[in-house]
């Protein structure tokens, strides 16, 4: 992984199991986020392929990322909803995208992810009237709502910040 | 909690969770493989179940790592160079401004005087120069109207500022220069200000300004006396500048001169010559027929004038005394 | 997947409907409805339990899921028992996750903004505006959705809000600013003038002045630090909080689209806001002439700057202000794009954008001056 010619790291290799709840770890700055976004084809390896089963996803062309994608989820710190849809609209997006099914049925499989994560009645709440724990834990259900097969977190419980007394409720 | 979540989810639908993470609970409590990037190789230094990287930790610093929760530290760039620079570049155009604004204003001294006048000040404006003979020492700084109940009599009160700067007495202080005894004294002597026109491109653009005043009665300064000590002094008439010739040819304007008068004057001349030389005029005619009949006789006198001067050369030597006979007889015909 | 692949009906014994799982359930594939069920339910009399057999199922995900609830939902009606043994464990464990938080009573919402009036609406004409068919210009609207300010009781917004934002919006302050302008013009001008005794010309300066750039100029400044850096600080907001990366794991295209959308709806209606600044600058100029001088303008004022200008420097003006709009917002959406990772950088995005908005606007009127008078205009 490098940007430019800084090199970030070097001779990553390793094997995610089926199933694994598989943790990256390493001191700040040490280039997890990084290796995470080159995972999940937000960057470009400088070197090296990554896959995905049987699937080549560094030489893959756009298609193929996409179909490979779909089948991944991505919880991003905070969440990451999008700010003017509500939670039922965020998870039913990718249902949208991906899938044949018709609003009400769409409605029915997100109110089912929000429930599923605890959110149950929350669909037409936009995400800044609800709690940074809740947000959270939409922006699990929206990376599950296709069911994937992976699922890529960071940070599950949000840094320690040394000026700010910070309290989560999850 | 949210951990838990995952797991369950995990369990649930079968998926594989990969997280980046250093929280050092969540590690331990659902992860089962691993792999630690160190910052300082630049690349992976373990890998495996964390619970066994804690017991077995294969290198010091997953040791560290593991049994100590590290934070995030925020680092501030404050750029003092930065500041400092635009400090001092606000100061010096302050400075700058100060200068071209107030080109000597700040410091100027100057003093003030009244000058009221009886006549209109059509085209004078505020911030007309104040000159004496050509030098400009000050401006005008507010024109009034002072009006008294049930008189027709309006005055017109000019208020001006001299620079103090600009008037040089000699063995006196600047500031004394233009106190208001010694300008009393002044106008005694006959201190006066007139307006004048500056430039006859625009009527309106009148700038000069002298003042006129014709009523003795202002002389007395009962009125603003009193303030004196503060800015205002009274003036009364009459001249300002002294001593003056009023015809001296450089310093004569247009409204000094009275066009009316002049151009009455030169129609009536012209209208005079005018009649003279028509040509039907009688009276010329008449001059003209005599000078005509005269020509030939005048030719002739003169010729026998030159004769009798051209014997009376050779008499000279002879005769001193007594006219020669012939001229006398000569000078009794005519 | 047809239905009939996937799931079958059968009397147990004569209290029990035995609903068979067969095939790979996907979401993809479609849901069938409970309402099969329900058929099935209201056919045979004297149902009192519903059993599972999931022997044949091959996978399934969240669809099993939802149409158990839903199956669910309508057992619990009809008092009808549910035996979730022949269920896979996961099945049943979500089942029980999904039920197991009471329905949440919705607490009052926060305060209605003026725009909730429009909702309803709004809502649903801007959906049925954009079908189903058409993929682009929903994900278009999409991010539309996703930049754009949102207080709270906003449906799907779409380009008319844009235009209402950046245009409507923004007429208050343009006017007074510009008519400030114009007063302050009218005022320096008169008294220089007034030495000369030319302050008729005034009118003529003013006049001039603001419609042929200082117009445009002004509204494009002012559309720089109020909407510029708006998009940027939005932008770059969506950056911090990995919003525009969510959108792009998932597959969705970049927000190149609705740059370019923000774009267009900006330039347009910056140079509609600009054009009724004329008026107004009309207006301002003669006002202050007024004020300033002791005589009264008169009609003459008004008129005079008519017979000088003409429709060539109205429409410059205008064209002017529509180039600076699209400059503004490039720029905006442009530095927001680039925007850090830290919310200083968020702040250094709109301070960017408004920057880089004014020097284009700069530059291109500079570059107007040479062109116009090339030209002849």
């Amino acid at each position: 992984m490098a940007y430019g010619s800084f090199v970030l790291m070097r001779d990553l290799n390793f094997t995610i199991n089926d199933g694994d709840v598989f943790i990256i770890m390493g001191g700040s700055g040490s280039g997890k986020s990084t290796l995470l976004r080159h995972l999940i084809g937000l960057n470009e390896p400088a070197q090296g392929e990554i896959f995905y089963r049987a699937d080549n996803f560094t030489k893959a062309d756009p298609a193929k990322r996409q179909e490979i994608l779909r089948r991944t989820g991505v919880l991003f710190q905070s969440g990451a909803l999008w700010s003017s849809m509500t939670l039922a609209e965020n998870i039913g997006l990718a249902l949208e995208e991906y899938t044949d099914l018709n609003p009400h049925e769409i409605r029915e499989i997100a109110s089912l992810k929000l429930a599923l994560v605890g959110l149950k009645g929350f669909e037409d709440y936009y995400p800044s009237e609800i709690s940074g724990g809740m947000q959270k834990r939409a922006g699990l259900s929206r990376a599950m709502a296709l069911d994937p097969e992976i699922l890529f977190s960071t940070n599950l419980r949000p840094a320690s910040i040394p000026l700010a007394h910070v309290c989560w409720t999850i | 909690m949210l951990d838990d979540l995952i797991l369950d989810l995990r369990d649930s639908l079968g998926a594989t969770v990969v997280v980046v993470t250093h929280e050092l609970a969540s590690i331990f409590t659902i992860g089962n493989n691993s792999v630690f990037l160190d910052a300082e190789t630049r690349t992976i230094t373990a890998s495996g179940d964390p619970k066994e990287l804690l017991a077995h930790p294969p290198n010091p610093t997953v040791h560290r790592f593991l049994t100590r929760g590290k934070g995030n530290k925020y680092e501030h760039k404050v750029s003092p160079t930065l500041i400092g620079a635009f400090v001092v570049g606000a100061l010096a155009l302050l400075i700058v401004a100060v200068i071209a604004f107030g080109s000597g204003q700040l410091f100027r001294k100057t003093q003030e005087f009244i000058l009221y006048f009886d006549g209109s000040v059509n085209g004078l404006r505020i911030g007309a120069p104040v000159k004496v003979k050509g030098v400009e020492i000050g401006s005008v700084k507010d024109i009034k109207l002072e009006t008294e109940l049930g008189s027709q009599i309006h005055k017109i009160p000019v208020i001006i500022e001299i620079d103090l700067k600009k008037v040089i007495r000699r063995g006196v202080a600047p500031e004394k220069a233009m106190d208001p005894n010694t300008i009393r004294e002044f106008v005694k002597q006959g201190l006066h200000g007139q307006l004048q026109t500056e430039s006859l491109v625009t009527r309106s653009a009148l700038r000069g300004t002298r003042l006129v005043s014709r009523n003795p009665a202002h002389a007395s300064s009962s009125r603003r006396a009193t303030i004196f000590n503060t800015r205002r002094s009274q003036l009364s008439p009459p001249s300002w500048n002294r001593p003056r010739r009023p015809l001296s040819g450089s310093s004569r304007r247009l409204d000094d001169i009275d066009l009316k008068r002049l151009i009455d004057s030169l129609t009536k001349t012209s209208d005079g010559v005018g009649q003279l030389v028509s040509v039907n005029s009688p009276t010329l005619k008449s001059i003209l027929q005599s000078v005509d009949q005269a020509m030939p006789q005048l030719r002739g006198a003169i010729s026998r004038l030159s004769e009798v001067g051209s014997y009376s050369k050779h008499q000279r030597h002879k005769r001193v005394s007594g006219p020669p006979p012939d001229l006398d007889r000569c000078a009794e015909r005519y | 997947m047809a239905e009939q692949d996937q799931i079958s009906f059968q009397r147990g014994d004569d209290t029990t409907l035995l609903v068979r799982f067969s095939g790979a359930w996907r979401l993809r594939g479609g849901l069938p409805s409970a309402s099969l069920v329900d058929r099935e339910l209201q056919s045979a009399a004297q149902v009192r339990g519903v059993a599972f057999d999931t022997k044949e199922l091959i996978s399934w995900d969240s669809s099993v899921l939802a149409f158990l609830v839903e199956l669910s939902e309508l057992c619990r009606q009809r008092g009808i028992n549910m035996d979730r043994a022949g269920l896979p464990a996961g099945v049943r464990r979500l089942l029980h996750l999904a039920e197991a938080v009471p329905e949440k009573k919705r607490a009052q919402r926060r305060g209605r903004s003026i725009f909730s009036p429009t909702r309803g609406r709004f809502g649903h004409r801007r959906r049925r505006l954009f079908g189903r068919d058409a993929q682009v210009p929903r994900r278009d609207e999409r991010y539309l959705c996703s930049a754009l300010p949102h207080e709270g009781a906003l449906p799907a917004c779409g380009s008319f809000l844009l235009i209402q934002q950046c245009g409507a919006q923004a007429l208050p302050i343009v006017t007074l600013i510009s008519f400030l302008v114009g007063v302050i013009l009218a005022f320096v001008g008169a008294v220089q003038l007034k030495q000369f005794g030319a302050q008729i010309y005034v009118a003529d300066l003013v006049g001039i002045a603001i419609v042929r750039e200082m117009g445009a100029m002004m509204t494009g400044i002012i559309m720089a630090g109020r909407t510029g850096a708006a998009f940027a600080a939005q932008l770059g907001t969506m950056k911090v909080t990995q919003e525009i990366d969510a959108f792009t794991t998932l597959g969705l295209l970049a927000s190149g689209i609705f740059s370019a959308a923000a774009r267009d709806r900006f330039g347009f209606d910056d140079a509609s806001a600009v054009s009724l600044r004329r008026f107004r600058r009309c207006a301002g100029r003669g006002h202050g002439r007024h004020r300033e001088c002791s005589i009264s303008p008169g009609p003459r004022t008004f008129a005079r700057p008519s017979m000088r200008l003409g429709l060539t420097d109205l429409f410059g003006g205008v064209f002017k202000s529509a180039v600076y709009g699209v400059l503004v917002a490039l720029s905006g959406c442009l530095r927001g794009i680039q925007c850090g990772n830290s919310s200083s950088a968020v702040g250094d995005a709109a301070t960017s954008a408004v920057v880089t908005g004014i020097v284009a606007i700069v530059a291109a009127c500079g570059i107007f001056a040479v062109v116009f008078y090339v030209l002849g205009i």
